[in-house]
């Protein structure tokens, strides 16, 4: 069996198939329902977000008050290193406000290694990854992708010996669809100042976690190295 | 432009008129499934009027509907015949000989042996192509039929480049599992 002989199987296929893919109206209006359904769906998904924001305000104001009249709510110690504007503080989780934070990088000089290629390959660029992981000690074990209307999303997976580490690229068609994200369970937290952009280093309950942004792509690690480890690799940054 | 009922009509009074209301109606869709499988235009030109001719033989008996899908067929199967002429020319070794020989086994170029295989992949790819959402059928038949290059592929439905490329490439994946599943050799 080749290629050949199934592209000739497919001649024969139902007639109805046939003269509905030659229709190029039916598929553009097709197509261009769907995308308008997406839209539609979209501006729903906002609405809640808004909805959502004013619970967590709401959620914020309770925990300030809380805080003020001097009640323990929480067992995590917060300790972090982190400039005061770019984060929120809540009751068991903080919020990384994007708008405060460096997400343009001063250059990208890892764009010729292979797994920036491949993601290049794949609508993902440029890229910024920590060149840690990209020397023989670290093994890519798999790649997996999530390509959707408003955003292409790489989950790469690496290990080194017992050491494994999730690193998850998405890289958003506009900012307006982004988000901080929220970090439970933080005990404490470090930024770092790397090629102009911040990477935030958690400690999180049970393992570190890191988080960066440069313009539309967000990217988050999570290890089961320890904390300082995890540091060392953010700072190879490039 | 005749509908195609009354064009088939035309076939059936034998009448010539009947190629040139086809033509008129089908030719610039059947020219885009020839070029893309051939890339030239001479040869693309021939097959569409071999295409035609087909047409001109078996109507009747048959009274094909849609008669766009039975058109559309005829010069796909042309093309890929010339495509399979070129390619053997091309290589010009004792395989080509062969091959050669192979095609005067039948009139299509295809032995008996083979026409059984393909019809049960075809069998398979309908099956395949049913358990597909539409949009991703259309996508597929858009690449695979029509040979669409993915750039006019992205113009049709509005997807990135990149998108389309992995869309198609599970697809393919998929087909090929299908196809295991069913006991074809892939």
């Amino acid at each position: 069996m080749n290629g050949e002989n199934i592209m000739r199987a497919l001649t024969d296929i139902d007639d109805r198939l046939v003269a509905e893919a030659a229709d190029e109206d039916h598929i553009r209006n097709f197509f261009r329902n769907i995308a308008d359904e997406k839209t539609e769906n979209h501006s729903d998904k906002k609405k809640n977000v808004k909805k959502r924001f004013k619970k967590i305000l709401l959620a914020a104001i309770i925990s300030i008050l809380i805080i003020a009249i001097g009640v323990t709510v929480s067992g995590y110690i917060f300790n972090f290193d982190f400039e005061h504007e770019v984060y929120e503080l809540f009751n068991d989780h903080i919020k990384l406000n994007l708008d405060e934070i460096d997400n343009t990088a001063d250059s990208f000089s890892i764009q010729s290694s292979d797994l920036a290629n491949e993601l290049a390959n794949n609508g993902i660029s440029p890229v910024m990854l920590p060149a840690a992981l990209l020397t023989d000690e670290w093994e890519i074990e798999k790649i997996d992708y999530q390509f959707e209307n408003v955003f292409t999303a790489a989950g790469i997976y690496f290990r080194n010996g017992d050491i494994i580490l999730g690193l998850n690229i998405v890289q958003y068609t506009e900012k307006c669809y982004m988000s901080g994200g929220d970090i439970h369970q933080p005990q404490e937290g470090t930024q770092l100042q790397i090629n102009g952009i911040d990477v935030f280093v958690f400690d999180l309950l049970r393992e570190p976690y890191a988080k960066y942004f440069i313009g539309t792509t967000s990217y988050s690690i999570s290890t089961n190295c320890d904390y300082e480890t995890l540091i060392e690799i953010a700072k190879t940054i490039q | 432009m005749l509908e195609d009922s009354k064009i088939i009509d035309l076939f059936f009074r034998r009448s010539e008129k009947a190629i040139a209301a086809l033509a008129e109606k089908y030719e610039k869709l059947c020219m885009k499934v020839a070029f893309g499988i051939l890339n030239n235009l001479e040869d693309s030109e021939e097959c569409v009027n071999d295409a035609y001719m087909g047409a001109w033989d078996t109507i009747p008996p048959k009274e094909p509907n849609p008669l766009k899908a039975y058109i559309l067929k005829l010069t796909r199967n042309q093309a890929l015949n010339r495509y399979d002429y070129n390619s053997a020319k091309k290589r010009n070794s004792t395989c080509t000989q062969c091959i050669d020989e192979l095609y005067s086994v039948s009139s299509d170029g295809i032995t008996p042996e083979m026409s059984a295989e393909l019809r049960e992949i075809t069998e398979c790819i309908d099956e395949y192509l049913q358990t597909m959402d539409e949009a991703n059928r259309l996508i597929f038949l858009r690449r695979y039929w029509f040979t669409d290059t993915y750039e006019e592929l992205s113009e049709l439905t509005g997807i990135k480049v990149s998108t389309l490329k992995v869309k198609t490439m599970r697809m393919r994946d998929g087909l090929k599992e299908f196809l295991q599943k069913k006991g074809v050799a892939v």
